[in-house]
């Protein structure tokens, strides 16, 4: 395959994005822009480079990886944790929990809702208050970019859905241990 | 008989066992042929024989006990609740269980007080003591009620029966009648709870002021501080427990939660993860990120901690010694005496450089000592020696050497 470097205009600011664990989304719209249009040639480069770019239907890119470092670990848990408390908070509240994850904006008060509900598991993450959480997931989910800063609160965005997936993943798992233990 | 440190030794060594027991027997009794099923299960590795022997052995220690006139079998009812502790599966207690012990709270306080003005020590510690443990059973309860409405309301919210909501929050309404609303209505500020805890902290209080003011009965001053204390704090454990268990039955009540699939599996993980720790169903739900430029960087503190964990276990190979060799110089060189060198270099009047000289005179000597002997002599002042304008090398002991020679002063003008 011929790679025309110079149609590839973002290469720099895309690939250093996604090496850092960013997920680029419609949100990023220049840069999304240019993978959509040249995804194939962004691929085959990537590829070559050792990384595996992926495509999610609903609307972002990101850099697949096997091993990810101990402290990604931790964040990514964190990240898994916030999101499934908060499908927890909204069902609770009486809304869909999959059209307000994405529309509603995320308060303080959410936060510290949600913390209220799961604390136990937030401790263990070394997570003890609603500002904890604002700082090591807000400010984390915006720069790995599952979520858009707005004002001082925050929205989640279209990345969120790789937690979603696992968590309906998981449910066959559960399933069979559980019929296992009877 | 029981003995406490056979059962303890079966729970650690049968736990899966145990644990899976525990559960069913909330629904019904199981024959000695389940038992040996579970081991079979959990223990492949052991012959029947061996399985036979080791539900046996559970029989022997009554962990297990045979239900009357049949050959059905339940757990110890005292092993099944500490398991039931372990595992945090609390059955709903009932508002009874408070009620009484506020009663009997209640009937202490005025027996406190009468001992009290009898001046009778013994009575008063003793009485101190019952109640003290009356309030522990009441914060025991609160506490215990509250794991098992948490229980109830994951198990309704992860329902996925096609029952109606009726059916399904049957349990979660029966929890929130039977329980939450009398609790309230106890625990309600013109409640009798208020009025016998307000009664009680009252008498604590002057007993405590009164020991203060006459300074008798000084060493039971602290027990009593300690009982005030328990009771306000089982005052606000009750209240926050309640607050707790009605936000989360709130919404099951109200029929307002949203079951959705999403939902429904997010309060399953949730409830898994709470009993059973973050590791190992959190493995399977984080998404993994790319962070290249991490694997460069320096490590974060988890990450040195986590290697001086491995540290821990590091075993040093045994570094094996290379054989000494022997670097003794043969007997036949001798090292120069510098006093020696330094005469002999003056009588011969050396002309040309220095480091040719000590080379060809002393061809035998290891460089070091070379080196050494041209240094001593480069500065010594009686021969007065200056660095000379070009580098010249030369060969020694097959080192090769450049360097701005030392020549006497005036050599290079002869």
């Amino acid at each position: 395959m011929q790679l025309e470097l110079e149609l590839l205009t973002h290469l720099a600011e895309i690939h250093k994005k996604l090496t850092t664990g960013y997920h680029i989304s419609e949100q990023d719209f220049a840069l999304w822009q240019e993978l959509d249009a040249q995804e194939e040639a962004y691929s085959a480069l990537f590829s070559a480079l050792g990384n595996q770019l992926k495509r999610d239907s609903r609307g972002y890119f990101y850099f697949d990886v096997d091993d990810a470092t101990v402290n990604m670990g931790k964040i990514s848990r964190l990240f898994a944790l916030t999101t499934y408390a908060l499908v927890e908070y909204f069902s609770d509240q009486g809304q869909d929990p999959l059209r307000a994850l994405f529309d509603t904006e995320i308060t303080h008060e959410i936060l510290s809702s949600i913390l209220q509900q799961q604390y136990h598991l937030f401790e263990q993450l070394e997570v003890y208050s609603a500002t904890d959480l604002k700082r090591e997931v807000a400010n984390r989910m915006l720069r790995f970019g599952f979520a858009k800063a707005q004002g001082d609160n925050f929205k989640l965005l279209a990345p969120v859905y790789r937690y979603l997936d696992a968590l309906m993943a998981v449910d066959q798992l559960s399933e069979i241990e559980e019929s296992a233990d009877v | 008989m029981l003995s406490a440190r056979k059962i303890l030794k079966c729970l650690d060594e049968y736990w899966p066992v145990l644990e899976a027991l525990a559960r069913r027997s909330q629904l019904q009794s199981f024959s000695f042929q389940d038992v040996q099923a579970l081991f079979q299960r959990n223990f492949a590795q052991l012959s029947s024989e061996q399985i036979f022997r080791e539900a046996q052995k559970l029989l022997q220690h009554e962990i297990l006990i045979p239900q009357a006139k049949s050959s059905q079998l339940e757990l110890n009812r005292s092993v099944l609740e500490f398991i039931q502790f372990l595992t945090q599966e609390h059955g709903l207690g009932t508002v009874g269980d408070i009620q009484s012990r506020i009663d009997e709270l209640d009937r202490l306080k005025a027996r406190l007080a009468t001992a009290a003005k009898q001046k009778d020590v013994a009575e008063m510690r003793r009485f101190i003591r019952l109640m003290d443990e009356r309030v522990r059973e009441v914060v025991k309860h609160f506490r215990k009620n509250e794991t098992a409405i948490m229980h109830l309301v994951e198990k309704a919210k992860a329902d996925d029966s096609q029952l109606s909501l009726q059916r399904r929050y049957a349990a979660v309404m029966e929890a929130f009648d039977e329980y939450i609303e009398p609790v309230l209505q106890m625990i309600d500020i013109a409640g009798p709870f208020q009025k016998s805890i307000y009664a009680l902290e009252l008498t604590l209080s002057e007993l405590i002021q009164w020991i203060e003011d006459t300074g008798f009965l000084t060493q039971d001053k602290e027990p009593l501080i300690q009982l005030r204390t328990r009771l306000l704090d089982m005052n606000q454990i009750g209240r926050e427990s309640l607050t707790r268990s009605t936000d989360v039955l709130m919404p099951l009540r109200e029929e307002i939660r949203k079951n959705t699939l999403i939902s429904r599996n997010a309060s399953l993980v949730l409830a898994t993860l709470r009993k059973r720790g973050l590791e190992p169903l959190m493995e399977q739900l984080v998404a993994k990120f790319s962070s290249d430029h991490q694997k460069f960087s320096l490590g974060s503190a988890n990450q040195i901690t986590s290697y001086m964990a491995e540290l821990v276990d590091y075993q040093d190979e045994n570094y094996q010694l290379p054989e000494s060799v022997d670097q003794s110089l043969p007997d036949n060189i001798r090292v120069p005496d510098l006093q020696d060198v330094l005469k002999t270099a003056k009588q011969q009047k050396a002309n040309t450089d220095l480091s040719l000289w000590l080379a060809q005179s002393y061809p035998q000597l290891p460089v070091d000592e070379l080196l050494f002997l041209y240094q001593e002599l480069s500065r010594a002042p009686v021969l007065n020696l200056h660095h000379q304008e070009q580098s010249s090398s030369l060969e020694v002991n097959g080192y090769r050497l450049t360097l701005h020679p030392f020549v006497p002063t005036g050599a290079d003008r002869n």
